[in-house]
């Protein structure tokens, strides 16, 4: 019941990120940079077996970004300058020069090298075709539903080579569904050519950050079986309209802000998952951060981690003394 | 007629080339505490200077100041409000970016602050700048409402502020100044509610000329109404709206229009002969109007494009209007 989980990137140590500095001019090789990213997988693979993470990531200690980690491995990119995020984060923004094109896994030997240090099943993750269509530029394709669509036939292919390596948990991250409403279809679409008729139980990280009841209940048509919804950023106060909606899937709940610095009080935290529980059932719901730790320090994500995980527990005891 | 050639309002503030991330370093060691806020705004003094040079080397006849110190086009005029907070990330329409929402906790009394932004602008340009305002019904949109009051009452609330720093920035010698209200197009039933809005502002528009800015989303249906709207120019985003274009030609209009047909979201070149094609078809219709200038311009700001695309998309204007001229 509650299962813990992450929605996927951690901080990258300080170590790696100076590797990876050393990388990019020249100085050290891509095996060394390898062996850097394999220790921070690692430290982030241990933190998640202590503080007990039913669904653990592998933390992303590989990607520059959630997008840009994709065009880098792709046919039909080039990674353009830099774009801005928010305040002072940027990224390569990169630009669809061709036709896209899966060259082979991406992510599988980081989730085999993940799932190897853990008994708990791996979540597989990638960032799926719609967001990557809305989040590049496109100088090739005649429109954004072909965009989408060639995309989604792409990553069709990284979550065959997932399940082929035995990962049972994929998360397929598409934050950009919730913004535009009048494609909610070619998101859907995408969605069903990607993972349809394929034997794993599917997550994607979709409504963060944006307006969620523009895309409800329509969005509740893409094909997978739990929706990672971002809460504390935003007060909660989606929550008691899913079930006006007719929500009907298990949902990974948001309840530490992924950007701030703030660590929230463990009542707090646990108050957040009582409330979902009395709107949801408890067996539907995997409390989590409202998104990705990337952007936080190592300390910063630890302690939102350890918040979410002792809150988790105090109410699983609680639930369970009922029974 | 005078075709202007514009900046819309953002430019990139970080680029790849040599220096080009002093700004974005600058401002992490001021969050940090490394730098004081006076070194800050040195080096954001400085790179204002630059891309200012950068828009009228490509040939940008009004330039803007990239808005590179805005935190985003939210917090930044909301943050010198008293009254008002600054809450959590929301994301901006449809673009991969985030902005800050405001949320009211009191009365909103003050001005934006952007004057002071606006001289250092002017003191390093050689060609004319437009200042750019978040529009009240925008900021009120994105707003957190916690005190008492509610949609309109706070847009109201917010052109009081706005009618306080057109004051300042006629004072600091500002001529063109752009108001943006993308969100109008998300909510076109609110039209009544932003003409208030405006109608209230202007009251103290003195002989400041001002141009309301739509974009993110389809004007074709609202193009009448905009019209109407108590300012002196109309910029419209005709990438968004593919069939705005034949409505302008259609209907036409009475006075000067900002015509986005550059696109400020991809990177793909926009096609000279195309663009210059309905360039030229729209300045005949306006011509015949009495119309006595338009603006071209990207479709929204530029900081959505790499710094170098962004310049490529200034330069390409020139070429548009040479092509207008020509035939």
């Amino acid at each position: 019941m509650l299962p813990i989980t992450a929605v996927g990137s951690f901080a990258k140590p300080q170590e790696l990120t100076k590797a990876r500095a050393r990388f990019v001019k020249g100085d050290i090789t891509q095996d060394e940079l390898r062996k850097h990213q394999e220790e921070a997988t690692a430290m982030w693979m241990g933190f998640q077996n202590e503080i007990g993470v039913d669904v653990p990531v592998d933390g992303e200690m590989y990607r520059t970004d959630m997008v840009e980690f994709f065009a880098e491995n792709m046919d039909g990119f080039e990674i353009g300058d830099w774009v801005r995020s928010y305040g002072n984060r940027y990224y390569h923004k990169p630009i669809i020069t061709g036709e896209v094109r899966w060259r082979g896994p991406m992510t599988v030997d980081w989730w085999r090298y993940a799932q190897s240090l853990t008994e708990k099943p791996v979540k597989g993750m990638f960032t799926g075709g719609y967001t990557v269509m809305d989040w590049t530029f496109n100088e090739h394709y005649p429109d954004r539903k072909a965009t989408a669509l060639a995309l989604a036939h792409e990553f069709r292919k990284e979550v065959e080579a997932l399940v082929d390596a035995g990962c049972k948990i994929i998360q397929v991250d598409e934050p950009a569904v919730s913004v535009r409403a009048d494609e909610i279809d070619i998101a859907i679409e995408a969605m069903r050519i990607t993972c349809e008729g394929i034997d794993a139980y599917f997550i994607t990280h979709a409504l963060e950050y944006g307006y969620p009841q523009a895309v409800f209940p329509d969005v509740l048509d893409l094909a997978v079986d739990n929706f990672d919804m971002e809460f504390a950023n935003s007060d909660f106060v989606f929550l008691e309209r899913l079930k006006d909606f007719g929500f009907d899937k298990d949902l990974s709940l948001g309840v530490v802000d992924a950007h701030t610095h703030e660590i929230e009080p463990l009542e707090e935290v646990e108050g957040r998952i009582r409330r979902a529980i009395e709107i949801l059932p408890a067996d539907t719901i995997w409390p989590d951060p409202d998104c990705g730790l990337k952007t936080r320090t190592v300390e910063e994500s630890m302690a939102k981690m350890r918040v979410i995980a002792e809150a988790t527990k105090r109410v699983r005891a609680e639930l369970s003394s009922r029974v | 007629m005078r075709v202007v050639l514009a900046n819309h309002s953002s430019y990139p503030r970080v680029s790849s080339r040599d220096n080009g991330t002093r700004l974005r370093r600058a401002y992490a060691n001021r969050e940090t505490g490394k730098i004081t806020d006076t070194d800050y705004a040195e080096v954001a003094r400085d790179y204002t200077g630059e891309i200012i040079a950068e828009q009228q080397d490509a040939g940008v006849e009004l330039v803007t100041d990239g808005m590179v110190t805005w935190n985003d086009l939210m917090s930044r005029p909301a943050s010198r409000l008293a009254g008002v907070e600054i809450d959590g990330l929301v994301r901006f329409f449809d673009t991969n970016t985030y902005v800050r929402q405001p949320e009211v906790v009191g009365g909103v009394e003050g001005s934006f602050g952007l004057a002071d932004d606006y001289a250092i602008a002017t003191d390093v340009a050689t060609a004319e700048v437009k200042a750019i305002l978040t529009g009240p019904y925008t900021l009120a949109r994105h707003s957190i409402i916690k005190s008492n009051g509610d949609l309109s009452s706070l847009a109201l609330a917010y052109a009081d502020a706005l009618r306080n720093e057109l004051v300042a920035l006629e004072k600091a010698g500002a001529r063109v100044v752009q108001i943006d209200e993308p969100s109008l197009l998300k909510f076109p039933d609110d039209g009544e509610l932003v003409r208030n809005v405006l109608e209230r502002a202007m009251e103290s528009k003195g002989n400041l000329f001002i141009s309301l800015a739509t974009y993110f989303g389809d004007a074709t249906m609202m193009y009448g109404e905009l019209l109407k709207m108590p300012v002196d120019m109309i910029a419209l985003d005709l990438v968004y709206g593919p069939r705005l274009a034949e409505t302008i030609i259609h209907e036409g209009a009475d006075k000067p229009l900002a015509l986005g047909l550059i696109d400020g979201r991809n990177t793909k070149p926009d096609d000279t002969q195309a663009v210059a094609g309905t360039l030229g078809r729209i300045v005949d219709v306006l011509d015949a109007r009495g119309v006595p200038e338009v603006h071209l311009q990207p479709s929204c700001g530029l900081e959505f494009l790499p710094r170098d695309r962004a310049k490529r998309k200034l330069e390409r204007m020139r070429e548009i209007r040479d092509a207008v001229t020509k035939t």
